[in-house]
Parts: C-alpha cells; structure tokens; sequence
C-alpha cells in the first residue's frame, strides 16, 4: 500500500510534506478491499461465501418462481419455461457440480501431467468447464428429472473429492487437523457437509414428487368417478 | 473497562442479529400464526416484537464496531444481515405448515 508516510526535512526536521490518504484514495482503497477480501478476517471469509450461495438461491428461486406462474398459465411445459428450466438447473447444480470436477481432475492428475497440450492447472479448468455444459445438455434433454439426477451427482462429487485426496495425499480429515492444516480440513468437511445437504434434498424431492404423485392419481381417479 | 475478546463480542454480534431478524419475521401475521399460534397475534406483542427485533439488530450493529472498528464493522454488519436474515427466511420455509 502506497500512500503513507511523511517527509522531514534533514537538517531542521521541519515536516515538508505529510502523505495522509486523501478521500479518493481511501475510498478506492475501501472498496477494492470488500472486494478482494485480502485480509485477515475468518468469519468475514465464511460470510462472504455464504453470500455467495444466497446469490445462488435468489436466482434459482426466482426463475422457479418465474416458471411456475408460466406453467399455471398454460397447464404444459411450453418451450421458454423448458428453455429457462435447463438454464437454471444448469446455473445452480451445474455449476456446483462443475466446481466438484475441478477439484477431482486436480487430484486425479499428477503434478506436471500434460494433455493435448495443456498443463494441469489449464486441464481443471477444462474439467470444471466440460461438467458444467454437460449439466446444461442434460438437462434440456431430462428436464424436471434433471434436478435430483445433478443432485446425486453432487453428492457423489464431494465424496470422490475428498476420498481422492485422501488416497493421493494420506491426508485425511483428522490427519489434516490433528496437524493443524485447516484449511486441507476445512475444505474436506465443506466438502462432505455439501454431499450431505445433496443427500437430504434428494430425498425431499423424491418425498414431493411422490405426493405429488399420489395428488394426480387421486384427481384422476375422483374425475373418473364423477363421470361414472 | 473489562477486556472482552473479539471472539465474544462476534457471538454476541451472531446471536443479536439471527434472535433480531427471528422478532421481526415473529412480529408480522403469517409467521405468527404459523409457529406461535393459530390465534390472531395481539397489537401489544407484534408491536414488542418489532421494538426487540429493531433493537438486537442494532445491537448487532454495535458489537460489530466494538470488535472490529468501524471500517470493518461496515462490511461484517451487511454480510451479518444477510446471513442472519437468510436462516430466518429458510427456518419458516422448513416448518410445518399448519
């Protein structure tokens, strides 16, 4: 950081000049700071992650919201709620998905590995990139089921994640803590509580739809009472 | 003046905001009726709920600054809310419905 200090004069000591931070600059210095959080502030970190994932939820839940006010309108699934469906499916666990990949291809790849010409930090990139457009094509090809398909794979993802750097490493989460690298931990238990969360809301899907289900199956039948 | 550690002072500023945005999603209707009871909530308790809510935000937002200074406290407050106001948001979306 530039910008501080002051100068004196070397004979007399009389202050010449006093470099204070004028308001442009300690502004700018603010804001570049809240965006780049380079400092020393753990729970500000967490924070700043979990606002990121709020971020997730508030578009997933809007376009939700957006496709179901469409889908009420016309009874069936007309093309622009199947086309917003695949975006935001692929914008939400798509994306998570990808990440996990970027995480295995490091593991899965030594240090050094070159392939079709890329180096491994270029081929995780790759890796994130790849999952995350297949996630967009499967779920314009699955629609709705898509969901809890990418939900299990999520899972599946942390667990390969973690167990891969346990097997390329030895570093596994006690390991990790017991000699204090948290951040290696950190990561692992982030890693394990996100498949949890996936498991979980795999199984309140398959719950909903099932009611679902048994909703439809009971109209069906009621309506085909009535008309007999 | 008793040294307090920052770690206090950020539970405090956690417990203040999540138990502040819990009163105020409490002083409106809906939730009311949804966890307290079926009953209509009293114009005295949705009125005390809002003082508390109003108040333990606030506090939140001083026990920010006591910890961090106010350059610091500018960014955890907002970031504070945001969790805080989100767990409130998903809690009520994961009760019963009644």
């Amino acid at each position: 950081m530039t910008g501080f200090g002051a100068t004196y004069d070397l004979y007399t000591g009389e202050l010449l000049s006093d470099h204070v931070q004028g308001p442009i600059f300690a502004t700018h210095s603010w804001l570049s700071g809240a965006h780049y959080i380079q400092f020393d502030h753990w729970p500000l970190r967490w924070l700043y992650f979990l606002g990121g994932l709020c971020g997730c939820v508030m578009i997933a839940s809007g376009n939700i919201f957006w496709m179901r006010a469409r889908m009420r309108k016309s009874g069936e699934d007309p093309i622009k709620v199947r086309v917003v469906r695949a975006l935001t499916i692929g914008a939400t666990t798509g994306i998570v998905a990808g990440s996990a990949a970027f995480l295995i291809v490091n593991r899965m790849l030594s240090d050094g590995s070159i392939l079709f010409g890329a180096d491994r930090s270029e081929l995780e990139v790759w890796g994130f990139f790849i999952v995350w457009i297949l996630s967009f094509a499967h779920a314009a090809l699955t629609g709705k089921r898509a969901w809890s398909a990418q939900i299990w794979l999520i899972a599946a993802f942390g667990v390969i994640a973690v167990a891969l750097n346990w097997i390329t490493t030895g570093d596994h989460i006690f390991e990790a803590a017991g000699r204090g690298l948290w951040s290696v931990a950190g990561m692992d238990l982030v890693l394990l509580s996100g498949s949890a969360v996936a498991i979980s809301a795999a199984f309140r899907l398959r719950k909903t739809d099932r009611l679902k289900r048994n909703d439809q199956s009971r109209l069906v039948r009621a309506t085909r009472d009535a008309a007999e | 003046m008793i040294e307090i550690s920052d770690g206090i002072w950020l539970v405090l500023a956690v417990l203040s905001a999540f138990l502040g945005c819990g009163c105020l999603a409490l002083s409106q209707e809906k939730h009311w009726r949804r966890i307290i009871s079926a009953a209509q909530s009293g114009a005295k308790a949705k009125i005390c709920l809002k003082c508390a809510g109003w108040a333990l935000v606030s506090f939140s937002l001083v026990f920010c600054v006591l910890r961090d200074g106010a350059s610091f406290a500018v960014l955890l407050w907002p970031m504070l809310m945001a969790a805080a106001g989100m767990s409130a948001a998903m809690a009520l979306a994961l009760m019963p419905n009644r």
